[in-house]
């Protein structure tokens, strides 16, 4: 990077955590520590809730899918909107009534302390785990491709937010994550049109999206059902609603952001929007990505975008096949070069023979550099079998700092920066006040002063960030034990929304039978998982489904003490 | 499910919507008319 785009990085980062600051001055108590005193209208609580949810790998891994699967990832958002309206109509007033700091202590409330503290440990385990892979993720990224220490990369991206998350608490974190939609936003626009500005001279963006719809990268919707495909429009509507809903109305991360709202209405408005914006902001990161996909069909791309582990090959035994797979790749390049010239002179003339004879030709250029691209990883599997191979990680930011001017380079790293900072200032926010409020005050210290409180909360906020870092630093040495942890959160988030729909929607099941079924459930989805019986995916739905028919059985068969 | 806030409430919402229930309408009309977009988008283009 050069100096300017340092400054601008530094410039931008430095704002924002001083603008954290700056909002949140002044005495505050718990209410504004946890809550913001419940003050903030529907468009702070709205982007609150829209940053919290887009990680750093939303801005490097959603272009990279868009370059390398197309639009279809856009159909797994389908249920947000849904999710929204019943989180609205359900979880905003019954949250609000009761007046609570986090979504668990409604539990308490509705059942008992037993549910509700075992619901609090399963939230920490996998909130607390799933943070710390959150600060590794990007840091990992970066660290390849900007040649930085991940040590300290891991250090700078989950401490910086401690700054502002300790002094302004969720007052800081919510003006913060407006400023951080603003610069996000702005910075994805410019370098869409960067991208179409790139392209040649007589390539504009209807063009660009003309090669891209014949090179099969505007697939948005696919009716098909099929299990086994990660993305159609049946699992983005029914699983992606579940996920949502789990997601928004039982995870503290985002219920602490809508419980800001001044007022139901506001909360709900903020919600209600986010289900209006997310699904057209996915769509825009995807579409990035795609037109990133036709420069490339003009620009020869890298056999693999991170340069780091091709360069480790290249000094390798494998070098030669390394050599080798790199001049068909040559090959293949030129080909699509004049696949993608004759297609854009057949859709200019609308000659439907040419324009599928050439089709044709790129679709098995396309194919022949996705083989490619599937042997060179074998080669650096063999070479490295700790390396990162997941390319599309890579694309965006390969693009990024080969193709885009001094400055803009800067900008799109302090998105980056600035993306990861809004879900983990969330994340640590709410460890602490479900730690605090679930916890410490409920077992340990029950009738402490509110500056005690707010005291204990700052610490153990610091204490949260410490262990994040720490589970990132250690989180390159799990090796396969990233997807186990990944695993981990379905293990729990099926159960947890049980747990809270049997609360919202089974007025006849009391407590007991809620936590047994509870602990019954979780046997199972942990056995379904030890035996392999499904993809993990859908663990989070039967989680869900077992607790609420064993709590109902439960109830039934002990219907006076349960 | 019951919405439980009171049917005349209105509190958040912009002045040319009338109900919460509207709003949510919106919201749904929304999504379909998205889907639609993409799918002729995609097929325009395919």
């Amino acid at each position: 990077m050069s100096f300017i785009d340092w400054i601008v990085l530094i410039g931008t980062l430095s704002f924002i955590i001083i603008y954290g600051i700056y909002r949140s001055r002044g005495k505050q108590n718990i209410d504004d520590y946890l809550i913001a005193g419940q003050s903030l209208p529907w468009y702070h609580v709205c982007f609150s809730v829209m940053a919290t949810q887009a990680s750093a790998i939303t801005f490097l891994s959603a272009p990279g899918q868009g370059f390398a699967d197309g639009m279809r990832f856009v159909q797994f958002y389908f249920g947000l909107p849904l999710a929204m309206v019943v989180l609205s109509i359900t979880f905003v007033p019954i949250f609000h009534r009761l007046k609570v700091f986090t979504a668990y202590e409604f539990l308490e409330t509705r059942f008992d302390g037993r549910v509700r503290i075992f619901t609090v440990i399963l939230f920490l385990l996998s909130r607390g785990l799933s943070t710390g892979l959150s600060i590794y993720a990007p840091s990992i990224i970066l660290a390849t491709i900007l040649g930085w220490d991940l040590t300290w990369t891991n250090i700078l991206m989950g401490s910086l937010v401690l700054i502002y998350t300790v002094t302004g608490g969720t007052k800081a974190i919510s003006h913060t994550h407006l400023q951080q939609m603003i610069i996000v936003t702005m910075a994805m626009f410019v370098a869409g049109y960067m991208v179409v500005h790139l392209l040649p001279s007589d390539i504009g963006f209807v063009d660009a999206l003309k090669i891209a719809g014949k090179a099969g990268r505007l697939n948005t919707i696919d009716f098909h059902f099929d299990p086994n495909s990660r993305y159609n429009i049946w699992s983005g509507l029914i699983g992606g609603f579940f996920l949502q809903l789990s997601y928004f109305g039982t995870d503290q991360s985002q219920v602490g952001r809508y419980l800001t709202g001044e007022s139901i209405g506001q909360s709900r408005m903020g919600l209600v929007m986010n289900g209006l914006l997310k699904i057209p902001m996915q769509f825009l990161i995807l579409l990035v990505g795609v037109l990133v996909f036709v420069y490339y069909q003009y620009n020869p791309a890298p056999l693999f975008f991170n340069k780091v582990e091709t360069d480790k090959l290249r000094n390798s035994e494998y070098a030669a096949d390394y050599q080798s797979l790199e001049e068909k790749h040559s090959l293949a390049v030129s080909s699509q070069r004049a696949a993608v010239d004759g297609l854009a002179k057949a859709l200019d003339s609308k000659d439907e023979t040419s324009i599928t004879h050439w089709q044709e030709a790129l679709k098995e250029s396309d194919d022949t550099q996705k083989q490619l691209k599937k042997d060179a990883v074998s080669l650096i599997k063999k070479n490295n079998p700790t390396a990162d191979t997941s390319d599309v990680n890579y694309v965006f930011l390969r693009f990024v700092l080969d193709r885009l001017p001094i400055g803009l380079i800067g900008l799109l790293i302090a998105v980056i920066f600035s993306a990861s900072m809004g879900s983990i200032a969330a994340a640590y926010n709410s460890l602490a006040s479900t730690t605090v409020v679930d916890l410490y005050k409920r077992i340990y210290k029950t009738d402490a002063s509110d500056n005690h409180y707010l005291m204990a909360t700052r610490i153990s906020t610091i204490g949260w960030g410490i262990f994040c870092i720490f589970v990132a630093q250690y989180a390159s040495k799990l090796g396969s034990m990233i997807e186990a942890v990944n695993i981990l959160g379905s293990l729990f988030y099926g159960v947890i929304l049980g747990i809270f729909l049997v609360a919202f929607y089974f007025k006849n099941i009391g407590g007991k039978a809620t936590f047994w079924g509870a602990i019954v459930a979780e046997i199972g989805v942990v056995l379904c998982w030890w035996y392999d019986l499904m993809a993990f995916l859908w663990l989070n739905v039967v989680g869900c489904v077992l607790v609420i028919a064993f709590a109902w059985v439960i109830q039934k068969l002990k219907p006076a003490n349960a | 499910m019951m919405d439980s806030q009171q049917p005349n409430e209105t509190e958040g919402l912009p002045p040319f919507i009338k109900s919460w229930r509207q709003m949510y309408r919106i919201v749904i009309g929304t999504l379909l008319v998205l889907m639609a977009l993409f799918y002729v988008m995609m097929k325009y283009f395919e």
